[in-house]
């Protein structure tokens, strides 16, 4: 975490970085033997996540089943909303032998089961520790399968767990996203959808990391007011936050959609909020490398600052004025501050979570005058 | 909805099979039967899920860790492996425990793990595993230290059981003992469950001499102390003169384990869950078990009388009396004010190894019918008696846990009561070394169901249309999507207790106001509700 200036000023295309302004000890990360109360989970978490923001998408983990067991109990107590992820159920003979064909037995049943548009295949402990290769036995399904008509697309995501947390999962899984639906891969034995776009207004992609589909909802909006059209991944806004069915929905309604992941390739630039997730990781990075999308990686807008840079960027990009809406509600929370200043001013406040939120709150306490006096993440990143 | 209840049992049978593929369909219909007690069916339990369809099922790591030595709070809990196992099986809410003083060790609170990295994984684990327990040793001085095994310890081979080992004797005050628990060992949880009981008998239990005070003194076995059932139990127990040595593992310490040889009876709610521990037990140190049910008034009031009959002494039975004369009563008549709600509701139980069976009860007392039930992790046993254990399939899945061989200890071996008096007992009905299982309990028309899938889980609604499920918290939301509403029986959603008899009352309101909500009926707006004609109010 380096200290840098958090001005308005940045161009919008360059990575930016902030910190809270009183510089933190940073403890180095990984160093105590026994890890007490950790702040974050595992990396399939955020695999699983991620495609349950994405449009008639049915993840499959690789591995034990208390792995989908575990990050479904954890997951759906969360949300409170229904979340399905298959396994492929090893048992101690696939842990010797491989687990080749028990992935390729689940995607049968996923298939019939859910008749997805796309399959991703995530990986567990179990899977990285004997080496099985997912991209590979995806490849032998599509081909052992090939010509059938209701093959859905598949995304491996063949991720080592024991590298990082549920937000670097997010984030690669998101990378993966864009890499197989908007690009195609490098490799590729799977072309990327062709979509006409359905609205004329020009795209812009958000990355947001982990927050709440409400939260999603809100950025749809605020893109939307500042005259661009969001693309939102992963857009768990609907999918993880619905109301009752009148019929069975195996996979809930909502997520990115085939043409929005296609939309993402004319996109006029791509926010990401996140600073600390690698270059190697980040789906904007990828659009910025391969097509030259502009990009602005900020930490989570919380706050006057933050957001004031978000909207900044956004109205740059599209040339458009703020609207009077977002005007008045950020007068209204400016007058907020100074109203809770007597209140709020000194207090000592210790923050702990995922990098990119501890970084955005942060921010957030130090505008309103909040001292913080320690801040922890369970993250690599230092 | 398509499918109509009147569809006889083997054709709508049939028709959940269908969607599957036909090996799974095959599969998968020998999983359900129904419930006819004339005809001794067989049911397929404890078999390996079909990758790819959504099972409720956990792994051995979570039944281990997270269901047997969980609630016991002075031992620190060590995960050794990757971050998530861990995280996800820190018990924060579900189980309570009531630490003697507010200094008293509690660790439950607590997670504890490894967590590995890659250079592990390459590497070994186990010295980062020593620095682990050492660390764990120097911050808390805990009695006693468990290590977890996830599913890359097993891969890599790191020697846990080493590692305790060294550990235990460099410390001498402290009892390190390891779990070979790897995630994908058995076919659910339950396999989990076997291998808790096996290291907690080897390593634990005996290791105390001081014997509690008390003439009648019992463990009880599967009682886990979610939303502080075990309280209920103890306030009972305690008001009728019987001595609870030790709960497995519900407010419990390593204490009571390592005493819990002087009881003079088990008792066995959970059967699935600790049967292993119970007959060890019996072995070794010569402690009759019986199955007892504290779900429910009435089966509360008899397994208190099972106990009074098996200590067969007439004080105690006194005692109990008037303490069942109470509570019962009270307890009736409160049910007797919700079933005037409740009477003829429905309902369907996918829990556990047990709880399906047990809640059974509490519902016959509200008047409602169980139509169909299944257990997540049970065996054919629990489903059709102990009489089937001889004829159970004995597969590679459990084969892979370790059988301990027990025998007769000869200085703590003591006879509590003769084959003669034990066979007396069982011929007033007391469940001496036995369990009948859930069948023989049911309607015979319910509809039986072993590890029910998502999908079944949506069939079943459609055909039987109940009022009330009762599961987990991974079905809660689907099925709430439907109207229905859920009630969760793993961690009681953070309500209870629902033992014994101050529980059963709780449980009565709560289902009172569960099935008697009128929230399901304000889905549908008006605007979207057929015109029906509406009296003209004239003011």
């Amino acid at each position: 975490m380096k200290t840098t200036d958090t001005s308005n000023n940045v161009p919008a295309n360059e990575t930016v970085a902030t910190a809270p302004v009183r510089p933190l000890k940073i403890s180095k990360p990984g160093r105590a033997p026994v890890t007490h109360n950790a702040c974050t989970v595992c990396l399939p978490l955020g695999v699983s996540l991620a495609f349950r923001g994405v449009e008639n998408a049915v993840v499959v983990l690789h591995g034990s089943q208390g792995c989908a067991t575990y990050i479904r109990r954890y997951l759906i107590s969360h949300f409170k909303e229904p979340v399905d992820i298959a396994s492929s159920s090893f048992t101690e003979a696939s842990a010797v032998f491989g687990g080749a064909q028990n992935l390729k037995t689940a995607i049968d049943n996923v298939r019939i089961s859910y008749t997805p548009a796309i399959i991703a295949v995530g990986t567990t402990c179990l899977a990285d520790t004997i080496g099985e290769d997912v991209s590979m036995i995806v490849r032998e399904y599509i081909k052992e399968h090939e010509g059938e008509g209701d093959l859905p697309l598949f995304v491996p995501l063949p991720i080592p767990n024991s590298r990082g947390t549920h937000i670097d999962g997010l984030h690669q899984a998101c990378r993966a996203a864009v890499e197989y639906l908007s690009l195609g891969p490098e490799d590729s034995f799977q072309a990327p959808a062709e979509l006409p776009l359905a609205d004329a207004t020009t795209p812009v992609g958000i990355f947001p990391g982990l927050v709440s589909p409400a939260d999603i909802r809100y950025l749809k909006e605020l893109v939307q007011d500042c005259g661009l059209r969001p693309v939102v991944l992963p857009d768990l806004s609907e999918t993880m936050e619905g109301g009752l069915w009148d019929q069975y929905e195996p996979i809930p309604k909502g997520g990115t959609a085939p043409a929005e992941f296609a939309a993402l390739r004319d996109a006029l630039g791509t926010v990401e909020f996140s600073t600390t997730v690698h270059k190697d990781s980040s789906a904007a990075e990828l659009l910025h490398e391969r097509l030259g999308i502009p990009l602005l990686r900020a930490p989570l807008p919380v706050g006057i600052s933050a957001t004031d840079r978000l909207i900044g960027t956004l109205l740059d990009w599209s040339g458009n004025e703020i609207s009077q809406k977002h005007q008045q509600e950020r007068d209204r929370l400016i007058d907020a501050y100074a109203d809770g200043h007597k209140y709020l001013s000194g207090l000592r406040v210790a923050v702990f979570g995922e990098e990119d939120l501890v970084l955005g709150l942060s921010g957030f306490l130090n505008e309103v005058g909040m001292e913080l006096v320690i801040a922890g993440t369970g993250g690599r990143t230092s | 909805m398509s499918t109509s209840s009147s569809l006889p049992f083997e054709e709508f049978r049939g028709e959940i099979a269908k969607a599957y593929p036909s090996k799974v369909g095959k599969k998968r219909m020998k999983s359900m039967i129904q419930a006819t007690p004339r005809e001794p069916r067989e049911i397929q339990a404890n078999v390996r899920t079909v990758p790819g369809i959504i099972s409720q099922r956990g792994c051995t790591y979570a039944g281990c860790k997270g269901v047997v030595l969980g609630p016991t709070r002075d031992i620190v809990n060590i995960t050794h492996g990757p971050i998530g196992c861990g995280f996800y099986s820190w018990l924060t809410r579900r189980n309570q425990t009531r630490p003697e003083t507010p200094e008293s060790e509690n660790y439950m609170t607590y997670c504890f793990s490894t967590d590995m990295q890659d250079e592990h994984i390459v590497f070994g684990g186990e010295t980062r595993l020593k620095e682990a327990i050492q660390e764990a040793y120097d911050l808390f001085h805990p009695k006693a230290i468990a290590v977890f095994s996830t599913c890359p310890v097993g891969l890599i081979g790191d020697d846990v059981h080493a590692v305790a080992r060294e550990m235990k004797a460099k410390f001498g005050d402290c009892n390190v003992f390891g779990f070979s628990c790897e995630g994908y060992k058995g076919v659910s949880q339950s396999a989990g469950h076997h291998i808790a009981n096996n290291q907690i008998f080897k390593h634990v239990v005996g290791t105390e001499d001081e014997a509690p005070e008390g003439e009648f003194r019992v463990n009880l076995l599967g009682e886990y102390n979610i939303g502080g059932d075990a309280f209920e139990i103890e306030e009972l127990f305690e008001a009728c003169g019987i001595t609870l040595v030790s709960t497995f593992s519900g407010n419990s310490t390593v204490s009571h384990f390592a005493r819990a040889h002087h009881a003079d009876l088990n008792l066995v709610m959970c059967h699935r869950s600790i049967n292993y521990l119970a007959e060890m037990m019996e072995t070794k140190y010569g402690i009759p078990w019986m199955k007892v049910n504290f779900i429910g008034a009435a089966a509360t009031a008899k397994a208190l009388r099972k106990v009074g009959e098996y200590f067969g002494d007439e004080a105690l039975k006194a005692k109990i009396e008037k303490v069942v004369a109470g509570k019962l009563t009270e307890t009736q008549e409160y049910a007797a004010e919700v079933r005037k709600r409740t009477q003829g509701k429905t309902a369907m139980l996918f829990v556990g190894g047990s709880r399906a069976h047990h809640y059974q009860e509490l519902f016959k007392e509200l008047g409602m019918k169980t139509i169909a039930a299944g257990y997540e992790f049970g065996h054919r046993d629990d489903y059709e008696g102990r009489t089937v254990i001889p004829d159970i399939t004995i597969d590679a899945d459990t084969r892979n846990i370790e059988e301990l061989k027990v025998e007769r200890d000869p200085e703590l071996y003591r006879e509590r009561k003769t084959e003669a008096e034990l066979e007396a007992l069982k011929a007033k009905g007391l469940e001496i070394a036995d369990y009948e299982g859930m069948i023989p309990d049911m309607d015979p028309e319910a509809f039986v169901i072993d590890d029910v899938s998502h999908y079944e889980l949506e069939k079943l609604m459609e055909h039987y249309k109940p009022d009330l499920i009762c599961a987990g918290i991974k079905e809660k939301y689907a099925v709430q999507k439907w109207g229905v509403p859920l009630k969760q029986l793993h961690n009681y959603d953070y309500g209870g207790p629902y033992a014994a008899f101050g529980g059963a009352r709780n449980f009565y309101e709560e289902i009172d106001r569960m099935v008697g909500s009128k929230l399901w009926d304000m889905v549908t707006p008006p605007w979207l509700r057929p015109l029906e004609p509406r009296p003209v109010e004239i003011v």
